[in-house]
């Protein structure tokens, strides 16, 4: 879309970004800064539509590699951004209607009022970045509006801070009640993946957690059995632990009167306490890992949920601490707790909650009633005991025949995009945007099986499709994050040259002795990195569609040669995904699971080890995923120190063969022989 | 070599004098000349027990043991004197670490190999220093280390110091340091202390692929994780008090920051687009090696001199990167200590490359001749009175800086006339991380765990922790030992001990 006017009488572009979560905060910046840079000025404005009042950005805490990154999320309200920001405006509202034909969207301002609310923008650019909603199932819209807040449902910090409260709510009420000073709450947690499992470990000190998940083991958003099983054993090595000391169990309420109820969540509180590769001068550079203390910032999650709770840090500090009657022989860790029946954390698989239903505080005892006759998710729920609205508690019925009696439900189940087909007109537009489902790679382990069994593919919400470069099917449409699909195979036909030079994956370096291509190592998952990743990725290809030219160069360019525009990187080159679960460091690389590569060239080489039974920070695990000699993927647990190093072979895409075991195994050192 | 026993195997390596042995031809097939190493007792233990520990995997494949290695590269067309190792020497990908091999240029069949030279391109260190005291520092210390963290970057450089355009990326290649100073990074004298000026002035960036400048674009101007590494060191001991001087490192106590890092993702891709250039090209050109990983060309082929280039602006990126953090490190230093840089004297010490590949004039059999000179893992060391070396270091020799493993001690060593005429003005570099984690541990048993994975068709294996060596107690190579060695050997000397009080890790 180059201009024929001279540049200083060009009109300004107007790029619209919808969506103030990190996807659109990412884009907002990226473009924001390459706008500054200009001399002379480019004209442009990029207005960001938000229907929160707070926006998120993902804050590079630390880089391991190339793409591996310990991220921190922070907020910041709409109108402190445009205080700082004059390129960027942030219009608090929903958008409505988007016509890609004439190329302009109708918003509903919620900063207006009356006839000046509906407001109709045009645009040179639109980048969506509306994210996505979470799951609540219909057993949800049973309830009585007075029992739901018993409900949350976790997406994101907002709604952490939200379960904070809730928690804490429950607490004072317990405190309150004479009676009920003995029972500790009861929360159950629904959902498989990365929140869910982060909130049932991080709550067990707190409360009694029961875990639901529908699949046949924990983690299988991410994690096959195999791996699922260490982290199972760290979760249950740290309720052991807990239990040990069972004065401690409940939660000194020092931290309630900081409570901040206006609904923005204070971000950062935990200060500056990066895992162990921060920093080390209090303990002389030596990387003595008992002495340091346990990685904290990146389980930010379970900080935010539960504040600093004297438990945690007994727990967490304690480290090593024995466990009563631990042997050496912990094969049977899961069926000899120290205390006998007692568990902090209960999991039930293959399970499915089918009715909830509210129960009076009288009607509920500690023991778990027996399951009502014939219970399915067409039951009709009895009605609510007359006289008192507000229940005590919830009951829940799952598809296994339990019946559970618990405080609150944390509904972590996944996410549908917020977009909708019926948003688009397209009238005048060269054709329709395309929605479809996150592809068979990117779903659960256990899901994709389940269509491969013939289950058929289950039913998956659909996002908007885009190209590699985040481009849509219509002209001047963008999508990043949550909202859409990434088709990699895809390339919008409208989309200038310019990027191309960044190669599909195997035109450059694939292996030329004329074996098939190598599969893309990157996929796409609902999180946060990529919601980033996609947010500067779109950014780039709206600065290259609106000014560049097909060698990517700017116009206009001053003597010296500077206003060039950013390269597009390898970005969605490589799939990492990095986190912390149960005090160990997770770090997922490529095809870790070698989901979607078809079935021939394949090893897994694996390696375990633990220098100390007790502590988990002393544990490590390898998984190697290898294809045709090439390594395409790896989960590495604990401190590994191999992120980068995998990283790299993973991108230079040699063959790794004649290393065998030793590509895992500890023996020799991978990185410093390939320094 | 399959068949030979262990026994048969070292009957071809014989000590020659306390540090030095030497490999006979015949050890590997086609030995032009013979392979030296430098060692002493401890170290030697850890070489030959990488030996054994080959022996007994048999053909059954996996690495090669380092000495093995040094000996295939002296079958390498076009190599003259010994194929060199030093006191670090552990296996790498095709050469050794702490491999020196030197080959003719006016010999036509000379080769250049990318596994000389090493994935991280121009990996090196680079030493400044300052004039306060760890006195001075204690009261500051954990500031000073925070902001020191706040300031390297370590994060995706679109905030960072350098701006991450594609031109500023070609520039950086093309130019190097002379980049950095046109950008107000370095300091004009800063290039004087640095191999090479901080530019090799046979880079071309065009010779670099796109997959490569896009692997390495964000990275510019980072520090990188793994070894890669800055510390802030205190002098500890000083040997030779004289060069200390020269230095400007002279008191017990002073307070120098010591930069680690090399070209990361984009030296990487560079040396792998190489060998899978050079590879192909092997057939044409009728070259012939005893390991597939010693991929060549020779040096005046096309893919040759494209990988001399490519090399050179790698080389070029790792330097506008340690410039950078020089920089950034003075800012930090000027911010806690409410001064200059300049009153802080943060001179640059000197900058060393470990994995390069250089032409160089040396003497052989008294007559001065071109050689291309491969150092992986192993640093030069030039004399006295050398050309090439700057006029503060004419009376010293050149400074080496040879980091430990991170948080273990560093040394500043000196180049020898010896080490001229022996190690082609070489030494070592540093401990190298060769530790095997051979700590006693316990493995948890994961067997019950395997049988979860619900793949079909998909073998998995098991692997379970090996030890390079059973008798030695330490598993790494001890940077004091390997100083020691070398500079038993004289071919350096020892200058400066140092100490670290903080580390900062990418």
């Amino acid at each position: 879309m180059r201009t024929d006017v001279a540049a200083d009488q060009a009109p300004a572009r107007r790029i619209v970004i919808v969506g103030g979560g990190i996807a659109g905060v990412q884009c907002a910046e990226t473009l924001s800064q390459w706008l500054h840079r200009q001399i002379p000025p480019t004209k442009a404005r990029v207005i960001l539509i938000s229907a929160t009042a707070v926006l998120r950005r993902a804050r590079v805490r630390q880089q391991c590699g190339r793409y591996i990154r310990w991220y921190d999320l922070e907020e910041e309200s709409g109108e402190e951004w445009n205080k700082l920001n004059d390129v960027v405006e942030v219009l608090p509202g929903h958008v409505v209607e988007v016509h890609t034909g004439e190329r302009w969207v109708r918003v509903y301002r919620t900063d207006r009022a009356d006839t000046a609310r509906r407001v109709r923008l045009s645009y040179d650019a639109l980048c969506l970045c509306t994210g996505a909603r979470p799951r609540v199932p219909p057993v949800y819209y049973a309830l009585p509006d007075a029992c739901r807040w018993r409900w949350v449902t976790i997406r994101d910090t907002d709604s952490v801070e939200r379960f904070r409260r809730r928690v804490r709510m429950l607490q004072r009420a317990d405190d309150r009640h004479p009676a009920r000073t003995a029972r500790r709450p009861r929360l159950a947690v629904l959902g498989n993946g990365g929140i869910a499992m982060e909130i049932a470990y991080e709550t067990m000190d707190l409360c009694d957690v029961y875990w639901v998940v529908r699949d046949t083991h924990i983690g299988s958003a991410f994690f096959d059995a195999a791996v699922a099983d260490i982290l199972y054993r760290a979760m249950r090595r740290r309720e052991r632990q807990l239990l040990s000391r069972p004065a401690r169990l409940r939660t000194s309420t020092a931290e309630d009167g900081a409570d901040d109820d206006n609904g923005v969540p204070q971000s950062g509180a935990e200060g500056m306490c990066g895992p162990a590769l921060g920093p080390d001068w209090v303990h002389f550079g030596l990387r003595d890992r008992k002495s340091l203390p346990p990685a904290r910032g990146a389980s930010r999650l379970g900080r935010a949920v539960m504040g600093e709770t004297e438990a945690l840090t007994t727990a967490r500090e304690a480290g090593s601490a024995e466990c009563v009657s631990e042997d050496d022989d912990d094969d049977d860790d899961e069926t000899s707790a120290p205390d006998g029946d007692r568990h902090l954390l209960h999991v039930e698989c293959n399970a499915e909650v089918l009715v909830v239903q509210p129960v009076r505080e009288a009607e509920s005892t500690t023991a778990e009633p027996p399951p009502p006759a014939g219970v399915s998710a067409d039951t009709p729920l009895p009605p609510p005991p007359p006289g008192d609205a507000c229940s005590e508690r919830l009951r829940l019925h799952s598809s296994n025949g339990h019946a559970l009696d618990v405080d609150l439900v944390l509904c972590a189940i996944g996410v549908c995009p917020a977009v909708h087909p019926h948003m688009f007109h397209a009238a005048g537009a060269p054709g329709p945007l395309r929605f479809a489902p996150l592809p068979s790679e990117s779903r659960a382990l256990t899901r994709q099986e389940a269509g491969d069994r013939g289950g058929g593919a289950p039913d998956e919400p659909c996002g908007l499709v885009v190209d590699r470069h985040m481009r849509a099917a219509v002209p001047s449409v963008y999508a990043a994050g949550d909202c859409c699909t990434v088709d990699l195979s895809a390339t919008a036909e409208w989309g200038q040259d310019a990027l191309a030079h960044t190669p599909p994956d195997n035109a450059e370096n694939g292996m030329r002795d004329g074996s098939p291509a190598d599969p893309p190592l990157w996929f796409q998952m609902r999180l946060w990195s990529q919601a980033q990743t996609m947010g500067a990725c779109a950014a780039r290809s709206i600065l290259h569609d609106l000014f560049g030219t097909p060698n990517g160069h700017h116009e206009e360019t001053t003597p010296d040669g500077r206003t060039d525009l950013p390269a597009a990187p390898l970005d969605l080159e490589l799939f990492v995904h990095a986190t912390e679960f149960g005090g160990l460091k997770v770090i997922l690389l490529g095809r870790y699971q070698a989901q979607g590569i078809a079935d021939d060239g394949f090893c897994f080489l694996e390696s375990a080890h633990c220098d100390d039974a007790q502590d988990v920070h002393h544990w490590w695990y390898v998984r190697a995923t290898l294809w045709r000699g090439r390594l395409v993927g790896a989960v590495l647990l604990g401190d590994t120190g191999l992120e980068e190093v995998y990283e790299h072979l993973m991108l230079n895409r040699i063959d790794v063969s004649f290393l065998g075991t030793a590509l895992v195994d500890g023996s020799i050192d991978i990185e410093d022989f390939f320094d | 070599m399959p068949g030979r026993t262990y026994e048969e195997e070292c009957r071809y390596i014989r000590r020659v004098s306390a540090t030095r042995y030497e490999i006979d031809k015949g050890f590997v097939p086609g030995m032009r000349v013979k392979g030296a190493f430098y060692a002493n007792q401890k170290l030697e233990r850890l070489v030959f027990g990488e030996l054994e520990a080959a022996c007994e995997r048999g053909t059954a494949g996996g690495f090669l043991p380092a000495v093995r290695q040094v000996a295939n590269v002296a079958s390498l067309p076009g190599i003259v004197g010994y194929s060199l190792a030093l006191p670090d020497m552990h296996s790498g990908y095709g050469f050794a670490i702490g491999n020196v091999a030197a080959f003719r240029v006016d010999d036509p069949e000379s080769v250049v190999s990318p596994g000389g030279v090493g994935f991280d391109i121009n990996c090196g260190v680079r030493m400044i220093r300052t004039n306060l005291s760890e006195s001075d520092m204690q009261p500051v210390k954990e500031t000073l280390a925070q902001t020191l963290y706040d300031h390297l970057p370590v994060g995706v450089g679109s905030r960072g110091v350098i701006p991450t355009t594609q031109r500023d990326l070609e520039d950086a290649l093309a130019y190097g340091m002379d980049w950095s100073l046109r950008e107000g990074y370095s300091w004009a004298e800063d290039k004087e202390h640095c191999e090479e000026y901080g530019r090799m002035l046979t880079a071309d960036p065009s010779k670099v692929s796109a997959r490569a400048k896009t692997r390495g674009l964000p990275q510019l101007g980072t520090l990188g994780a793994g070894n890669h590494y800055a510390e802030i060191q205190v002098v500890d001991e000083i040997y030779d008090d004289s060069s200390a001087k020269q230095m400007g490192l002279d008191q017990i106590g002073q307070v120098v920051v010591m930069i680690h890092s090399g070209s990361r993702g984009l030296g990487h891709q560079v040396a792998t687009d190489a060998l899978v250039e050079m590879e192909r090209a092997m057939a044409r050109d009728k070259l012939h090696v005893n390991d597939r990983q010693l991929a060549c060309a020779r040096i005046a082929s096309p893919e040759g001199q494209t990988y001399l280039k490519a090399m050179a602006a790698a080389a070029n990126y790792a330097w506008v990167n340690r410039s950078s953090m020089t920089f950034l490190a003075r800012q930090a230093f000027a911010k806690v200590f409410r001064s200059t840089p300049d009153d802080l004297d943060m001179h640059v010490v000197y900058d060393v490359s470990h994995n390069i590949a250089k032409f160089e004039q040396h003497c052989l059999d008294d007559r001065p001749v071109e050689l291309l000179v491969h150092r992986k893992g192993a640093t030069r060391a030039f004399p006295p009175n050398h050309p090439l070396i700057p006029v503060a270091y004419q009376f010293t020799g050149q400074p080496v800086l040879v980091g430990g493993t991170m948080g273990t001690c560093s040394y500043v060593l000196t180049g020898t006339e010896q080490g001229m005429v022996e190690t082609f003005g070489s030494t070592c570099h540093g401990a190298g991380r060769a530790r095997s984690r051979s700590e006693s541990r316990r493995k948890l048993d994961f067997h019950q765990v395997l049988n979860n994975l619900q793949h079909k068709g998909i073998s998995i294996r098991v692997a379970s922790p090996k030890l390079v060596s059973e008798e030695a107690p330490e598993s790494y190579k001890d940077v004091t030992e390997v100083v020691n060695v070398c500079h038993d050997a004289g071919i350096s000397r020892k200058c400066v001990k140092l100490r670290p009080v903080a580390v900062i890790k990418g």
